[in-house]
């Protein structure tokens, strides 16, 4: 069931009728078999991985929980070496079971997700060794949503096992948690103690609140169908066929890619954030204005907000607290005489493993192992070269407010984002270096923009498409306390009706639906 | 109350204007959405004579001249790429609307094998006859049963057509065709084009035969079966088309066999290839291709089956109510207007394809202008 679909919003019109008439208390349960019912068309038999994740990480949570209870039990009985000793044993017991937990959950993911991944490289060596033999790929279906939910059960279980919340006794609950219809499809990565309240709490129908929601979905639909779906006939035409276009044209794709991932993406957070709201539920923020990213640190903390927060608490924060972390900080101390690079050089070593997920999190190919590590080599030279950029800037008297170099920053940013994403939509890596050739091939960006336009007359559609989202966009980076839905909202019934009006009337007419076109799925959905 | 009849209307009028919006102006229209439009605007039980077919129909036959010259009414209720399996279903829609004395089926859309090869090229000909055909009951059936896929998107155009750029004055076409509440032309569609036959294979006394593919064959025999039921005369009428390389004349000899199947069924088939000299056809002046006709050749045609409906079957025109009367001698009017309008473009080098849409109209009243 697309998100963009009309039996998707049939579905939701029907939840929303049974779970304001229902009594306030079932509420959740109404949540949880539609979510079930979503999950079941989607996935089918395959519906099973994510209930055995679910009873992996619940009854991990019981379990991390009796072992804590047994030791809170015994503690009065022991004396204070003892209680020492025992505690020791706790925390080391308790971290062996939640790794546990975690590696069997993972295990699924890694099983379904990367099996062809180890075929890829076990054949790349095959090739660097001119050994005559290459494996064959596993065909491996997905059920739906399948690295948003494992991440979320592990985010779970690890909570209870740091004492962020307690174990949840009724398994529908968490249940619930893993399988919530409007974020399995592409996130946001919730964390239990955000929504499972959320969950609890008797949600009373409110107007005002329902048509917040709703524009949020009209922003949504927007964005995925009048613009990304668009840009992407003109991106797929190009990138399936590279020889057949010049440079320039591999270069605007290129920044209708980007922008395409971007409204893809966000576009179907705002109708997951928005259908959610129509329930009283609110999930996590995951896109804020990223193009106006000043830095890739901090495009990063403004795209996929919400995957950045789990990398950071799920394998930044371990990451830093292990021995080895204390090896090379201890190494980096000894070793190395700036302070600089002392600071640097133990970050470098944990940030290492951040890109490394999020490049393994994107996908099963080297191309992704290489997109995680392109940011993260970006990011380490931009920490390294530092004091050199500051130097610079008072040299050069630029202050951090000036808005000229703020502009620049941005178009740099803007600029790296654009190569990694043509890395991301090459189908591999040495296609992405050829096409970074051709793109140099030539300048002519005139007869680029001719061919693109030349391939849909209808991509201009999507290019004012742009220039609306952008407009957009400079309000709600001028308006950073207020939501853009709110901002609407306070405005006459006449603007609000006519701002909608124009929302819906442009998805009909202009919106990518319907046997004339290939929608194309959300591309992150497949993640 | 009142304030929840405000949010009632707020939120029905922000589905239902946006869907008006697009229902009116996200569409595809061409000549033959305006042909088949064009048809269910006649006055119910108004029409004599019903043509069926494909493209060899609108511009090898003009109902308004036939009308000025022998009295009787008529229809083209004809579509670009028609084929075999549409043709019952075709029937059935007009005797839902008109009761006519005689139907005639063109039979060159019976040899068509990239229609059922090409899936897509037969979609988009269901699309080009159901998008002109109003909302009824037969409408849902002739969906339901030809179709099985995207069904919401026949009733409501736009969810196929949005977003396209090209299609405007055809849709202002469709407007002033409405707001007029008839057509001028009946249909018709022509070009000043002509051109030159090489080689003509004389095919006047072939009688070789060559079966149908074999669904067409199907779907023809289970169309001489409708026929059997129907009240009214049927003529089967292989329209003239210039008989030059081995695929046309292959496809001649299908004629042969839908003659011998259509005698074999009590029916009449006349096929117009091997009349060229009683028609009067010139190959050179008359064709715009091998299969159609340009203005030249159908004045001759129209002229030609106006003859034989006329002396062999004895069409004879019905009374028409005093408005509908007007209606068609205005199109007698605009018919004539546009032969003369031909005659002053038929030797232009430039290639004119002319339909009813408001630049011809509009071309055609200055010449009425003139006149006066």
């Amino acid at each position: 069931m697309k998100l963009t679909s009309i039996y998707f919003f049939a579905f939701v019109l029907v939840v929303c009728l049974v779970y304001y008439l229902i009594p306030k208390k079932m509420q959740w349960i109404v949540l949880l078999a539609s979510s079930m019912v979503f999950f079941v068309m989607s996935s089918g038999i395959l519906t099973v991985y994510m209930l055995a994740t679910t009873a992996i990480v619940y009854g991990g949570a019981l379990w991390l929980n009796k072992h804590r209870e047994t030791f809170e039990s015994r503690k009065q009985e022991l004396d204070k070496a003892q209680r020492k000793e025992a505690k020791k044993k706790l925390k080391k017991g308790q971290k062996l079971r939640v790794a546990a937990i975690a590696v069997t959950v993972l295990g699924i993911l890694v099983v379904l997700k990367y099996c062809n991944l180890g075929v890829e490289i076990a054949n790349m060596f095959m090739g660097i060794f001119h050994l005559n033999y290459s494996f064959e790929m596993f065909s491996i279906v997905l059920p739906l949503g399948i690295s948003y939910y494992t991440l979320m059960a592990v985010s779970y279980v690890t909570d209870v096992y740091r004492g962020v919340i307690k174990a949840e006794k009724n398994p529908l609950r968490v249940l619930l948690f893993v399988s919530y219809f409007p974020h399995i499809v592409e996130g946001p990565f919730d964390r239990f103690k955000d929504l499972s309240e959320q969950f609890s709490i008797p949600h009373k129908f409110d107007y005002d609140s329902f048509c917040k929601g709703c524009i949020l979905v009209l922003f949504g639909l927007f964005k995925k169908m009048v613009i990304a779906d668009r840009l992407g006939i003109t991106v797929a035409e190009i990138f399936d066929h590279p020889s057949e276009h010049t440079g320039p044209a591999i270069v605007i794709a290129t920044v209708m890619y980007t922008i395409q991932l971007y409204c893809d993406f966000s576009g179907c957070i705002d109708i997951i954030s928005g259908v959610s709201e129509l329930f009283g539920i609110k999930v996590a923020e995951n896109f804020r204005q990223p193009f106006f990213s000043r830095s890739i640190n901090e495009f990063w903390r403004r795209w996929h907000i919400t995957l950045g927060l789990w990398l950071k608490e799920y394998v930044y924060y371990p990451v830093i607290l292990s021995g080895h972390f204390k090896a090379v900080d201890k190494f980096a101390k000894k070793h190395l005489k700036s302070n600089h690079l002392i600071n640097v050089v133990p970050a470098a070593y944990a940030l290492f493993f951040v890109w490394l997920s999020n490049g393994l999190w994107h996908g099963a190919s080297l191309k992704y192992i290489l997109y995680g590590l392109y940011y993260y080599l970006l990011m380490m030279i931009g920490e390294l070269c530092k004091p050199l950029f500051e130097k610079i800037k008072n040299k050069m008297h630029i202050k951090d407010g000036n808005k000229p170099f703020a502009l620049f920053q941005m178009l740099r940013t803007f600029l790296i984002v654009n190569i990694g994403m043509l890395l991301f939509r090459s189908a591999t890596v040495g296609e992405f270096f050829r096409l970074i050739k051709q793109a140099m091939s030539s300048f002519n960006y005139f007869g680029g923009a001719r061919e693109v336009v030349t391939i849909s007359i209808e991509v201009i559609y999507a290019f004012v498409g742009v220039v609306v989202i952008l407009m957009i966009g400079i309000v709600k980076e001028k308006n950073k306390t207020v939501l853009f839905r709110d901002l609407i909202y306070q405005k006459p019934f006449i603007l609000r009706y006519l701002f909608v009006l124009f929302f819906v009337t442009c998805i009909l007419t202009f919106g990518v639906y319907g046997p004339g076109y290939n929608a194309s799925d959300f591309v992150y959905a497949q993640f | 109350m009142k304030k929840y009849l405000k949010r009632t209307l707020t939120i029905v009028s922000l589905i239902i204007i946006p869907l008006l919006f697009v229902s009116i102006t996200q569409k595809r229209v061409d000549h033959n959405t305006l042909r088949i439009q064009g048809f269910y605007q006649e006055e119910q039980n108004s029409i004599d004579v019903v043509f069926f077919g494909a493209s060899e129909v609108f511009p090898g036959y003009s109902p308004a001249y036939a009308y000025e010259k022998y009295g009787f009414t008529s229809y083209s209720y004809a579509i670009d790429a028609n084929y075999t399996k549409l043709i019952k279903y075709q029937i059935e829609e007009v005797l839902s609307y008109q009761s006519p004395k005689c139907i005639i089926i063109e039979t060159s859309c019976y040899y068509n094998p990239r229609q059922e090869e090409e899936k897509k090229t037969a979609l988009a000909t269901l699309r080009k006859w159901t998008d002109g055909i109003p909302f009824s009951k037969h409408k849902t059936e002739i969906i339901s049963q030809l179709t099985d896929s995207d069904q919401l998107s026949y009733y409501f155009p736009f969810i196929m057509y949005h977003g396209n750029l090209e299609n405007y004055a055809d849709i202002e076409a469709e407007f002033s065709q409405k707001r007029r509440g008839y057509t001028y032309l009946k249909g018709v569609t022509s070009t000043n084009k002509k051109t030159v036959c090489n080689s003509l294979r004389d095919v006047s006394g072939d009688n070789t035969i060559e079966k149908l593919p074999e669904k067409d064959d199907i779907y023809f025999k289970d169309l001489l079966e409708y026929c059997k039921s129907l009240d009214c005369k049927v003529i089967f009428v292989r329209f003239p088309q210039r008989i030059e390389d081995d695929a046309d004349y292959e496809m001649f000899c299908t004629q042969n066999y839908i003659d011998r199947l259509v005698a074999e069924n009590g029916f009449d088939f006349i096929n117009l290839d091997k009349q060229f000299a009683g028609i009067g056809l010139n190959p050179n002046k008359d064709f715009y291709d091998k299969h159609h006709m340009n203005v030249n050749g159908q004045i001759k045609t129209t002229e030609f089956i106006g003859q034989m409906l006329q002396n062999k079957y004895s069409i004879t025109a019905t009374d028409l109510s005093e408005s509908n009367k007007k209606k068609w001698d205005m199109s007698v009017k605009y018919i004539e207007l546009f032969y003369e309008y031909f005659r002053i473009h038929e030797n232009d080098e430039k290639v004119y394809w002319w339909y009813e849409n408001p630049s011809l109209l509009s071309k055609l009243d200055t010449i009425n202008e003139s006149y006066l």
